[in-house]
């Protein structure tokens, strides 16, 4: 880990709790603690420790880990893009997510919009993508209100079919969409900041009048529909509290080129510096980062086989992943590599990040598999995954678990603990923690 | 088959997993399954977990939105670009059930807001149409409140409410300053722009004493169904002033309308992302071919392809005495040169599209064989054995089968002499096959990339003489199938409800079917008949203890 090199600045205990600086040049957490982990301005006699928050993220890949040897590519994985965060990391084997894949009344039997849906959650499909929340939009919803942002979701450039267009879900049928655009990702993050921009005061009161106009209107229609007004109130709240929380506790960093291509591995680590800036200034504790749904025909250009359908002739990622033969296993596996390195850079990003007595990666929790195991097969048994981050501590890193057929989601409910949301199940598959993590 | 009427269920062993094969067939949303036959094992199918919708709040889909600012701000194609964009569900982009709100889509619209305000105000031209008064001076009480009622009454569709004017008034005056004059108008314009009124289609209706659970819409609500039905956006003044004047009450109205908007030149734009979307071209943007093994395929092909199916079926929508079912069996199409290339028919001179008439002697011929539905129901040369069968259920006889969830597919497996697989594929498969003389790209061969001859030879299970040789023939049978009528009007009410039927709708569907018969297919009458029906003018707020 690094050494602290920074200047601390004092700010008022007030100021602390609100958990706001002033336009402060430095992450948040390091200018509310001391070097030893203390709040400026409690007195140490009284103060505890202020712990970090434990982050909570997760990293989506489509279209399986392959068709001849999955597992054989799982552990390539392991063993190669994520060798330097071996120490980081649970390795988690065998898990099973047959039940929940089979629990699907989407009325379309469709199984990526299925590996979509039950990715995150301890939900099946309906009609309209997954049954319930997403272990990032849970603890949003548990403890994401003191942020800017309640959650940040990331992708790379919408998916053109757009029913495999989410990975993170608020619940049954509600997706939270990712953003996709760099640029636009950094005027949302820090373009309160640029010059120009208009006063608060405007834009609040705009948020009072349609929050009022809302529950004028809830007043007037049915019980399904004031559900549906209910988000949107809930929505309104999420904007006004990124309003008042506006002051942004870091430097602004130089805004992403504006020519980077969609589907490309460049912007998805535009994206995910900007997603861990925000982590790292307090703008959201959780989040997930989307690489693509199954029908994007995304080619993959730079690893070298471009243009040359698979046995199937579809060219791109789900064609290619319904290719079981030997040339078809091998690019799979380059693919896998490929989207596994982004996975690394994320974590490397986290690790790079000091705070407290540690790095970002150590206070957070971040999963990271794809919607199934065998790619043509579509098949959710011996799942293999990987559980990034010590969440503060508590949890032991540097292992592998062979979970034995253990349910898929209990990751999500152990997920969720360590994050700091005490509860002993999430959704139908999901009866409990995973033993052992 | 007596079952096919409602779902098909079957339970069974196939490759390596356990699964229900499960699909409503001709059935409703909402209904129960029933298993097809004795011999197979039932498994329960537990009713959707999201109720179905009431038609109360539909929010403007983003083709709605930009439309709408277009009409009553003026043309911001920037602003609709901020939004998130919409998802697909049943072959729609407009399914209420997609349309929920979320942090990220309330966030965009509050930048959309920003971006149309400032547009609005920012330029000398479109401020005039838009506000046409000045808010500088002594008249500005005067020409805020008339924008309130004027622009408001435009954007929510309806004259602005006494507490609504109040509120937006408030918001405006809260922003004025001497240091930001314009500041006013602004905030005010945003305000607008951010109510619900404005991003959804707000109905309520009025109770019907005897009828509990319905209400009957009003004026201004029937003007905005229609407007948004035919022409994609909001009412206009003169709308909504006859909406006002009550004349959207009868059927003559209501029909008068109906007429003037098919009228329209934007009616023709929204039926095409109709037809467009029932024949769910919207796959062929995201195709890419090997170049290897097509090299017939380009991005222009994709292009024309998908022009040539808008063109020919617009035909079938427009032109006076042409039966819309006839779009299956019609012998010419619409080609440029490359399309020519690819069908092997002459090359149009000059002209980019020119109508070509097949021989009787070519294979091609109607919708089946256009390049568009070969294509996209071709994403991989495995899938295509399935989706082209599927292709013809989903889209005409509304039989809906799905590939069964958690279920190991092995394609080595042979679905047909696999008997667990065979009860769902041999809806499917047999179909896929009389399509199988066109490859991938919709290029016309007798053998495939072996040598192998191609028989063409294909079976509709469930029709009482199910086999065919070719789409030609396939084309025939579906033309004079009671089900694929039942089936359009089915697939426009998706469109125009903006949501699945289910069984109350039931015998709505057969009442238009009869309808759209007794027209020789007439699509525009269908459309007529929609919106003069008792359905239509209805609205569903379900009982009083759900209120």
């Amino acid at each position: 880990m690094k050494p602290f090199n920074v200047k601390r600045v004092r700010l008022s205990r007030r100021t602390v709790l609100r958990g706001i600086g002033a336009g402060i040049a430095l992450p948040l957490l390091d200018a509310m603690l001391d070097d030893r982990g203390f709040v400026f301005g409690e007195s140490r006699a009284h103060a505890a420790p202020l712990a970090p928050p434990v982050r909570l993220l997760t990293f989506f890949f489509p279209c399986g880990w392959g068709n001849i040897d999955p597992i054989g590519n799982f552990d390539a994985v392991v063993a190669g893009p994520l060798a330097p965060f071996q120490s980081d990391i649970v390795v988690l084997k065998n898990l099973d997510k047959r039940a929940q894949y089979i629990d699907d009344t989407s009325g379309r039997g469709d199984a990526h919009i299925v590996g979509h849906s039950t990715f995150a959650t301890g939900y099946g499909s309906v009609r309209g993508g997954a049954g319930g929340p997403s272990v990032d939009q849970a603890a949003a919803q548990a403890l994401g209100g003191t942020t800017r942002y309640r959650s940040l979701p990331i992708g790379i450039g919408h998916p053109t079919e757009p029913g495999f267009a989410h990975v993170s879900w608020q619940g049954a049928a509600s997706p939270v969409p990712a953003e996709h655009d760099p640029l636009k990702f950094f005027q949302r993050l820090f373009g309160a900041l640029t010059p120009g921009a208009r006063p608060l005061d405007d834009r609040k009161n705009i948020l009072d009048f349609a929050r009022a106009d809302v529950a004028r209107l809830q007043q007037r229609i049915g019980r399904a529909d004031r559900a549906r007004l209910d988000q949107h109130l809930t929505a309104i709240a999420e904007l006004q509290q990124a309003l008042t929380a506006t002051q942004v506790n870091c430097q602004v960093p130089a805004a992403p080129a504006a020519d980077l291509a969609p589907l490309s591995n460049e912007r998805a680590q535009a994206m995910m510096r900007l997603l861990v800036l925000a982590l790292q200034c307090d703008l959201t504790r959780y989040g997930s980062v989307f690489l693509c749904g199954r029908a994007d025909s995304r080619q993959f250009p730079w690893l070298a086989f471009v243009g040359a359908g698979g046995a199937e002739n579809e060219i791109g990622h789900h064609g290619y992943s319904h290719d079981p033969s030997v040339a078809g296993e091998a690019r799979m596996r380059a693919i896998v590599l490929d989207q596994s390195k982004q996975f690394a850079f994320l974590l490397k990003l986290l690790k790079e990040a000091p705070e407290g007595a540690g790095t970002l990666l150590d206070n957070s929790v971040v999963f990271f598999t794809s919607e199934h195991t065998r790619s043509f097969g579509h098949t959710p048994d011996e799942m293999p995954a990987v559980v990034a981050g010590r969440a503060g501590g508590k949890l032991v890193t540097g292992r592998t678990l062979d979970t034995a057929g253990a349910t898929y989601a209990r990751t999500f409910v152990s997920m969720l603990n360590y994050a700091g949301v005490p509860t002993s199940s999430f959704g139908p598959h999901a009866p409990g923690p995973l033993a052992g993590l | 088959m007596r079952q096919w009427e409602t779902v098909i269920l079957l339970s069974a062993l196939c490759a390596a997993g356990v699964f229900a094969c499960t699909g409503v067939v001709g059935g409703a949303a909402d209904e129960k399954p029933t298993a097809p036959t004795a011999d197979e094992p039932k498994a329960p199918l537990a009713p959707a977990a999201v109720p179905s919708p009431s038609d109360q709040l539909r929010r403007l889909t983003n083709r709605e939105y930009a439309r709408t600012v277009a009409d009553v701000f003026g043309e911001t194609p920037e602003a609709a670009a901020a939004l998130i964009p919409n998802s697909f569900l049943d072959g729609y982009d407009n399914n209420v059930l997609t349309l929920s709100v979320s942090g990220p889509v309330i966030e965009a619209y509050a930048t959309a807001a920003t971006i149309v305000a400032r547009a609005t105000l920012a330029s000398g031209a479109r401020r005039a149409r838009a506000i046409g008064c000045d808010d500088i001076g002594p008249g500005r009480v005067a020409c805020l409140s008339s924008v309130v009622d004027t622009l408001g009454r435009r954007a929510f569709r309806r004259p602005v409410t006494a507490e609504e004017r109040e509120g937006l008034l408030a918001l405006a005056n809260a922003a004025a300053s001497e240091d930001a004059p314009g500041a006013s108008l602004q905030v005010l314009l945003e305000g607008i722009l951010q109510s619900p009124s404005f991003l959804y289609r707000v109905e309520v209706g009025e109770p019907i004493s005897d009828r509990p659970g319905l209400a009957r819409l009003t004026g201004f609500e029937v003007a905005t169904r229609l407007s948004y039905l035919f022409l994609g956006t909001t009412p206009d003044d003169a709308l909504l002033d006859r909406a006002a004047r009550g004349e959207l009450g009868g059927d003559a109205g209501i029909e008068a309308e109906a007429q003037r908007m098919l009228a329209d030149p934007r009616a023709k734009e929204v039926l095409a992302t109709f037809h467009s979307q029932w024949l769910g071209l919207q796959k062929i943007e995201s195709l890419e071919r090997s170049l290897d093994a097509f090299p017939s395929w380009s991005g222009s092909l994709k292009t024309a392809m998908v022009e040539e199916t808008r063109r020919f079926v617009d035909d079938f929508i427009w032109k006076d005495g042409t039966p819309f079912l006839d779009l299956l069996t019609a012998r010419y199409t619409y080609v440029n040169a490359e399309l020519a290339a690819l069908y092997g028919v002459p090359a149009p001179a000059g002209e980019p599209f020119v109508r070509v008439d097949f021989s009787p002697s070519d294979p091609r011929g109607g919708i089946l064989t256009h390049a568009s539905i070969l294509n996209a129901t071709a994403p991989s040369r495995t899938l295509m054995g399935i989706l082209r069968g599927k292709f013809v259920r989903d889209t005409f006889t509304c039989e809906s089968l799905s590939p069964p969830a958690g279920v190991a597919l092995d394609p080595t497996v042979e679905r047909l002499k696999t008997p667990a697989c065979a009860g769902c594929h041999e809806y499917l498969d047999p179909i896929a096959s009389g399509f199988d003389r066109f490859d991938m790209v919709g290029v016309y061969r007798t053998t495939d990339e072996t040598g192998v001859p191609l028989a063409g030879t294909g079976r509709i299970v469930g029709f009482e003489e199910p086999d065919f040789t070719g789409p030609l023939e396939l084309a025939a049978k579906l033309r004079s199938s009671p089900k694929v009528s039942a089936c359009v009007v089915e697939q426009f009410l998706r469109f125009a409800t903006g949501r699945a039927h289910d069984s109350a709708d039931r015998s709505v569907i057969a009442s238009l079917d009869s309808t759209f018969r007794g027209s020789q297919f007439n699509f525009r009458h269908l459309l007529v008949e929609l919106v003069k029906s008792d359905f239509y003018r209805t609205l569903r707020i379900g009982t009083e203890a759900g209120r």
